[in-house]
């Protein structure tokens, strides 16, 4: 089992192509996504008509605000023809708000929107927002950070060990390997740990990066987030072995990413799993990236310690043996013993 | 080691792969499984080496059954393709193989210096093997499965692609591995090959057509060339 693992580390040392990849790929997309999840500073464009003076000054510091002088007639065809997110108008006694579409920018309307309209209401409505966790970063990349960190890390660990053991049963090394006295246990255990380390690697840079560079908030232990990382690297690389048991080559493999990471994202936290219908939320005790990425989230976010992510942990920990020795069963196809 | 191959058959999806296969490969002999492809070849090689279990019938190695791990550190392997890491050095393959095997430092040493100058590769060994030629890569799988000091050798299309000056060389090292005590099994579809080896036998659609001695075979086939009596046999 320990050649194995020095036989991968060799491997990838003499492949400093796939070397720089594992390690500086994860990088370059949260750069990238720390970048595109920023906040540009736009100020949604808004058009105005008979609007209280009150509410187009407060909605002017938030948006680019157009005064018109008569009524739109095509709203629709105003607002794309010329480029303006909105159109608030006063229609009889009531203030009318037309939106181009449902999105952030218009959202950012609503928003500015909703605040002027305490000041000219009765006191009740005066009501005061407040976050138990917030972060005053403008970027989103900070509020999906643990998101975001589990998705890439299972992504790019399962590519690489899935690649990896298909690449292994292609060249016969694995039929080779399978022809020598190991047991089937220490070939998936050889593997799990060559891969894992190297991942395990991988995504305690990815960590320290966001910490350190991106200046990410992790209100919680840095090492537990590392913790929760390496736990996950070691299940994306069972589950990246097991497909690749059943993939014949390559482009089957590939084939293998969306049906498996894409689920991942659904149970991740980027969508409300509590809003998901017909009981289909209960799907995320199968998928790694919920344990991990809430598990994240308890650390980054909510700043708890090791016994709030014991459950997480615990579950991606049974995700791990039951993969292993699935992958020890499939390996069976290639040797009977 | 003396291989017992007795009523083997298998199936691949309702397709008779190999059909009531019996063989004896005798101890310290060089036996030719000769065939075109898809005869069956190395699903027979595949079986003897316990990756698949056949459907009917069983083998034994030196008496005990396959599969059996214990058994499996006495033979070395040489898959059809070269099996080899190409982003490791020809050293590192080899050191990989006898670790698996558990050689230890200085026995791996000796083992993978005695091979290298055999196959002219001493010089070569720091190289990566994707850096390698093609024949140069078949030398280091052959002596790959070498590297743990096997009994018994078996080798799947060892000499496919190889130039003739290296296939001469890769033949005398069968050879004088064959003296020192060791049987080797090879599966080739060349009929040259056969004639290298002490016993052949003829597989055809997943049946052995003949099994003898090369002189007793060169002798039957009388003003036939070896080929030509194969195929005669194979009508019948």
């Amino acid at each position: 089992m320990p050649h194995i693992m020095i036989r991968i580390f060799r491997q990838m040392f003499h492949d400093k192509r796939s070397l720089a990849l594992l390690l500086i790929a994860p990088l370059f997309v949260l750069t990238l996504l720390y970048f595109i999840l920023g906040d540009s500073g736009y100020k949604p464009k808004i058009a105005v008509y008979k609007v209280p003076e009150q509410i187009s000054e407060s909605l002017a510091k938030t948006c680019t605000i157009k005064t018109l002088s008569k009524p739109l007639s095509h709203k629709n065809l105003f607002l794309k023809s010329n480029h303006y997110d909105g159109y608030i108008y006063l229609n009889k006694n009531n203030l009318s708000v037309y939106l181009l579409e449902k999105n952030e920018t218009t959202a950012k309307v609503l928003t500015s929107f909703s605040s002027p309209q305490k000041n000219v209401s009765s006191k009740a409505a005066d009501y005061h927002v407040s976050y138990a966790y917030s972060s005053d970063s403008t970027n989103k990349l900070n509020s999906y950070g643990f998101v975001f960190l589990g998705i890439l890390s299972f992504f790019f660990v399962f590519i690489l060990s899935g690649i990896a053991f298909v690449s292994e049963k292609n060249t016969q090394t694995l039929e080779r390997m399978l022809m020598s006295p190991l047991s089937r246990l220490s070939v998936i255990l050889g593997y799990t740990l060559g891969y894992g380390v190297l991942c395990m690697l991988q995504s305690s840079i990815m960590i320290l990066f966001c910490a350190y560079v991106l200046h990410l908030t992790f209100r919680g232990s840095i090492l537990l987030c590392m913790l929760i990382m390496t736990f996950m690297s070691f299940a994306s690389v069972e589950t990246g072995m097991l497909l690749s048991l059943f993939a014949d080559n390559d482009f089957q493999m590939i084939q293998f990413i969306p049906i498996i990471v894409i689920p991942q994202i659904f149970f991740s936290g980027l969508i409300s799993i509590d809003s998901i219908p017909f009981h289909l939320g209960n799907l995320k005790y199968i998928t790694p990236a919920y344990y991990a990425c809430f598990a994240l989230k308890h650390v980054m976010v909510y700043q708890d310690g090791f016994s709030a992510i014991l459950p997480y942990l615990s579950g991606l920990f049974c995700y791990i043996v039951v993969f292993y020795f699935l992958n020890v069963l499939a390996l069976k196809k290639y040797r009977i013993l | 080691m003396k291989i017992s191959i007795n009523h083997i058959s298998k199936s691949f999806q309702k397709t008779a792969v190999l059909q009531d296969i019996s063989l004896e490969v005798a101890d310290k002999s060089i036996h030719c499984l000769l065939g075109s492809s898809g005869s069956g070849k190395t699903t027979l090689l595949r079986i003897l080496m316990g990756a698949l279990t056949p459907d009917a019938g069983s083998v034994s190695i030196d008496a005990v059954k396959v599969p059996d791990k214990a058994l499996l550190s006495r033979i070395g392997f040489m898959p059809q393709q070269d099996g080899l890491y190409a982003q490791l050095s020809i050293e590192d393959n080899l050191k990989f193989f006898a670790g698996i095997y558990g050689l230890d430092h200085t026995t791996f040493l000796k083992s993978s210096n005695e091979l290298l100058e055999i196959v002219n590769l001493y010089d070569e060994r720091k190289k990566i093997v994707a850096n390698c030629s093609g024949g140069m890569k078949k030398r280091v799988s052959l002596i790959c499965a070498f590297i743990h000091q096997p009994d018994l050798i078996i080798l799947d299309e060892p000499t496919v692609g190889i130039d003739p000056l290296l296939r001469k060389q890769i033949w005398d090292y069968l050879h004088a591995q064959k003296e020192t005590g060791k049987t080797i099994l090879i599966t080739t579809h060349v009929m040259d090959e056969a004639e290298k080896c002490d016993y052949a036998s003829f597989l055809r659609n997943g049946k052995i057509i003949i099994t003898d001695t090369i002189p007793h075979l060169v002798e039957n086939a009388k003003n036939d060339s070896l080929e030509s009596y194969f195929f005669l046999k194979g009508e019948h």
